[in-house]
This record gives C-alpha cells, sequence and structure tokens, in this order.
C-alpha cells in the first residue's frame, strides 16, 4: 500500500452557491506531484486546506497521519509544513534575510545562531545569498517569487505546497527551481499546482489533473499524454471538426479531437492530453447546462 | 531533517521581541518621536549648561513633553506593526506556520521595551546631568520621569490592541492626535491624562501613580492579547490589573483630591 502524507476524502468546499471541491478524493505521498487544472477547478483551494488555513464543509483530511482539525495536530502539522502561496505577501521594509528569519522565528526557531544559518542555507539555495541584505522592496519579481519560495524551505518540511511556483520566473530561473526540487533532501512530499506543463513533465512522478473540482485524471505524466494518442493529428488548414486546433509556427494546424480517417496524426504531449481532457469536460459541463 | 523546535513556544518570544523591538526603534514614526525627546532633552541641558535652570518642574517639561511625544509615536508604530501582516497580504500565509497569535503579540508587546528602553536612557542621563550640575531632581521628579517611561509601555500597549480590536491604519494617528492635545488633563486626577495628579507631592503619592500607569498598562496588553488568546488565560492578568488600578484610583483620587467629580473629569 502507497504510503500518504496527504490525504483527502470526499472533501467539498463551497464559496456561496459555488462548488470550489465536489467531493474530492486524493491520496499524495513522497516524491513530486503536480496538480494541473484550468482557473478556478479548485486546485488553490485545495491547496489551502492541505495548508491548514482553510477548513473543509465536508470530507475528512488528514496530513502527515494527522487531524488538521484537532488544534495541537495542527500545529504539529504546521511544524512539518511548508507552503508557498499563489500570492505570497512580503515586508517591504525588512531585507531579504531579516524577512525569512521572522518566517523562521515563527517556524519555533529560537535559538538565534542555528535560525540565522538555516536561514542563510535556504537563501542560497534560492539563489539569493548575495542579496539578502537588499531590502524586500527593491527586489525583482522574481528574486520575490524566490525570496517566497526560500520561506517555505524552512526546516526542510516534510510536506511542501507549491502553488504556481514558478509563475513570473524566468526560463533560466525556472530550471534552476527544478534542479532545487528535485534535489530536495530526504525525499519530502512535493504538491506542486501548476499551469506550466513543462514543470510538470520535468519534475512529476505522478500528475493529477482537477476540473469541475473532482479528480479527472491520476496517474504519471506518460500515461497522461498517451490519453491523447491518436487524436492528435497535423493539416494544412484549420479543421473544424477538432476540439481545439491552432496554427503553428510553420503555417500548418496542430489539431487536437477525433481526428478524420485520412488524419496525419502526431505525438501527443501532456499539453494535448490536458487540453482535450479539460476541452471534454467544458463541453459537458455546457452540454448538461 | 533539521531538528524540530528548539524549545517550547514561549521561548519564541524572546526572538520576536529582538526582532520586532529593532524594526520598532528603526521604524521613522520612533525616529521622529526619538528627535522629539531629544530635542525636549537638549532644551533642559541648555538651560542647565547656561545655568538659567530653576527647577525641574519650571525646566524639565519640554522634555517631559517630548517623551511623551515618544510614547504616543511608539502607539503609532506598534500599531503599524501590528497591522503588518494585514498590509503586506500574509495573513494566511503567516497562519500557516506553527507560532500562534498570541504568541506574536506577546513578542510585540515586549518589543516596546525598546523604545521605553531608550527613553529611559534619557532620563536617566538627564537626571545624572542635573545632579552634576547641582540640580538633582527629588524622590517625586524621579518617579515622575520613571512614569514617562512607563507611559511608553502603556502607549505601545494601545497601539497593539488598537490593531487588534480595530484593524485599521486610520485609528492610531487620530488616537495619537487625541492624546497629545488632551495631555496633560485640566482636572488635576483625571482618569484618561497620562501625565495627570500634578498636584501630588508626596513620593507615596507619586508611587501609586507609577501603579496605577503599571496596572493600566496590564490591562491594555492583556486587551490586545484577549482578541486570539483563551479566554482563560487572561483571567488572572485580567484580575490583577483591574485590582491594581482599582487600588491605585482609590488611594490617589483620596489623596490629591478635594473634591471626587471634578478631579475625574
Amino acid at each position: 500500500m502507497m504510503q500518504t502524507t496527504m490525504d483527502l476524502t470526499g472533501v467539498e468546499k463551497r464559496f456561496g452557491g459555488v462548488h470550489a471541491l465536489d467531493g474530492l478524493s486524493l491520496g499524495i505521498g513522497p516524491g513530486v506531484t503536480g496538480l494541473l487544472g484550468p482557473n478556478g477547478a479548485g486546485k488553490t483551494t485545495m491547496m489551502r486546506i492541505a495548508a491548514t488555513v482553510l477548513a473543509p464543509d465536508g470530507g475528512t483530511v488528514r496530513l502527515l497521519d494527522r487531524d488538521p482539525t484537532d488544534a495541537d495536530d495542527r500545529v504539529e502539522i504546521r511544524r512539518r509544513l511548508g507552503y508557498l502561496p499563489q500570492e505570497p505577501g512580503f515586508y517591504q521594509r525588512f531585507t531579504a534575510f531579516e524577512f525569512v528569519d521572522y518566517v523562521a522565528i515563527l517556524k519555533e526557531m529560537s535559538d538565534r545562531r542555528l535560525r540565522h544559518e538555516e536561514v542563510r542555507r535556504v537563501l542560497d539555495l534560492a539563489g539569493l545569498g548575495d542579496v539578502a541584505s537588499r531590502q524586500v522592496k527593491a527586489l525583482s519579481g522574481g528574486m520575490r517569487r524566490r525570496l517566497a519560495f526560500a520561506q517555505a524551505l524552512l526546516r526542510d518540511p516534510e510536506l511542501l505546497l507549491l502553488d504556481e511556483p514558478t509563475a513570473g520566473l524566468d526560463p533560466e530561473q525556472r530550471l534552476r527551481f527544478r534542479e532545487l526540487v528535485s534535489n530536495l533532501p530526504n525525499r519530502p512530499t512535493v504538491v506542486l499546482s501548476t499551469h506550466v506543463t513543462e514543470d510538470i513533465t520535468a519534475l512529476c512522478e505522478r500528475v493529477i489533473v482537477i476540473a469541475g473540482g473532482v479528480v479527472r485524471f491520476d496517474g504519471t505524466p506518460g500515461t497522461l499524454a498517451a490519453t491523447a494518442d491518436g487524436r492528435v493529428w497535423i493539416a494544412d488548414a484549420a479543421d473544424p471538426r477538432a476540439t481545439l486546433s491552432w496554427r503553428m509556427g510553420d503555417g500548418r494546424h496542430r489539431h487536437i479531437g477525433d481526428p478524420p480517417a485520412d488524419a496525419e496524426t502526431a505525438a501527443a504531449t501532456i499539453d494535448d492530453a490536458y487540453l482535450l481532457m479539460v476541452g471534454e469536460v467544458r463541453v459537458g459541463q455546457e452540454v448538461a447546462a | 531533517m533539521i531538528a524540530a523546535a528548539d524549545g517550547p513556544p514561549g521561548s519564541v518570544v524572546p526572538a520576536l521581541s529582538r526582532v520586532e523591538g529593532w524594526q520598532l526603534v528603526s521604524h521613522p514614526i520612533v525616529l521622529t518621536g526619538l528627535a522629539f525627546a531629544l530635542l525636549g532633552c537638549a532644551s533642559f541641558v541648555r538651560a542647565l549648561v547656561t545655568g538659567s535652570a530653576i527647577s525641574w518642574d519650571e525646566d524639565g517639561w519640554m522634555a517631559s513633553v517630548g517623551v511623551l511625544m515618544l510614547g504616543i509615536l511608539t502607539m503609532v508604530a506598534t500599531n503599524h506593526s501590528a497591522l503588518r501582516d494585514r498590509r503586506e497580504h500574509t495573513v494566511e500565509q503567516h497562519a500557516t506556520l506553527p507560532v500562534r497569535p498570541p504568541v506574536r503579540t506577546s513578542g510585540l508587546l515586549v518589543a516596546s521595551l525598546w523604545p521605553a528602553g531608550i527613553a529611559a536612557v534619557l532620563v536617566v542621563a538627564l537626571a545624572a546631568f542635573g545632579a552634576a550640575k547641582g540640580l538633582a531632581p527629588d524622590s517625586v521628579e524621579l518617579i515622575h520621569l520613571a512614569e514617562r517611561v512607563v507611559s511608553i509601555l502603556l502607549l505601545g500597549a494601545i497601539g497593539i490592541a488598537l490593531a487588534a480590536w480595530v484593524p485599521s491604519p486610520f485609528v492610531a494617528p487620530v488616537v495619537a492626535w487625541f492624546l497629545f492635545f488632551m495631555t496633560p488633563g485640566e482636572a488635576p486626577a483625571a482618569w484618561h491624562s497620562l501625565v495627570p495628579w500634578e498636584t501630588m507631592n508626596s513620593t507615596g503619592l507619586a508611587m501609586w501613580h507609577l501603579v496605577y500607569l503599571a496596572g493600566l498598562t496590564a490591562a491594555v496588553a492583556a486587551l490586545a492579547l484577549a482578541k486570539t488568546s483563551r479566554p482563560r488565560a487572561l483571567i488572572v492578568p485580567a484580575i490583577a490589573s483591574m485590582t491594581l488600578i482599582s487600588v491605585s484610583a482609590v488611594v490617589l483620587v483620596d489623596g490629591a483630591c478635594p473634591s471626587v467629580g471634578r478631579c475625574l473629569l
């Protein structure tokens, strides 16, 4: 049986009349798991529930083998959790070092020497060692993103929740991020919510597609790509029968959907599979409506 | 893995107060207050140096007002610090960390010791300089100087309590304005005044006024913590502070006021 760090069973969450999560069930264990889904699919809601800042309306949640509804368990979970929110905030007047140091104190690191060593370690990991004494307000958007990542790495969390960690990073920073996540010590459970499918392909051993508040796919990136095998074709002109199509750089059109009999099929990518899956969910919802 | 917690959650308070204290005393608002305090002290030093100083009452009031300004601006700064998470959108981010809100509030309350400590150094230096120039403060005047320092702690706690109960950045500046213009109070024992009971001329009454301010400080600190603490944890501090306030107020009014009604308003 798979060892799980995060177990959600039948989790529901409503905001007014909107069902953000509609009986979501999943179990995630050590390694990097990617969460894919369109905007409003419920990814961030799930991440916030896993980060113990949002309580579900229904269902059960267990994190690190503890119950987050119990106050003492919740504190213990938070000790072992790292969280990078979708829109991280910063203390603008603090330096990068002071900001991470402050978070380290809130992670109960009261010994000044040990704490400062740990702060320097995570700043170096995030590639911010050289700008540690710079005020946060003077850092670029990419640097701030990395600063938010650095604070999430404090004390080597066993459960690391990263909500769109590569948003705003340039290609080089994105590669460094991948290198960093893939080299995290002690094989923590990393949940990576993203729209960047390249990050999923490059980093994740498992991918979960969420749409409409439920799990639509759960498997490896390779299996996800395989769901679109035979459903991607290339043609000289746009084909109205395609679920989605776009003009490529060479002037030809790439289509996904149910191909005509004489179509020139192409190898499917994770992007194709994801777009096909989400497109079909949307069409299904429109039909139901 | 990095070691788990270094110590019990309470041990986080000193670490937090060091960081918050440094942020407070390097805050432009507190630095402005410090400039007022230095200016007030400089005026008294000048009077001492030129030999024109007659008494602490006659010539030291500028120093008192300066330190009071430091206290009032400390209140604005502690309020600003306590509202930092709201302002910088880090409420949710920091809610995922194990240190609970009352511990953070405690750290900020203790951080008020930093500006109070600076004020203490200033008034001790001033008293020493006065003594060297042949104008040593008497015991009542010394206690009044200590009151200014305790007032900074009280005002710092007020800033934090305001942030807890009325979390708006506009409230503390308005309260600061109000406090500055109602201090000192018109009546000799006005309950709301930070520098009341000017008619006190005995060491005993001055000491009781110090106790009164300390009680107020403890009560306001408990009020600041009440927003996020378990009510049971605050029963003893609340009762203790209310007892201090009540007993000292009764003694003061009885000792300093010929007419209670006139004194309190």
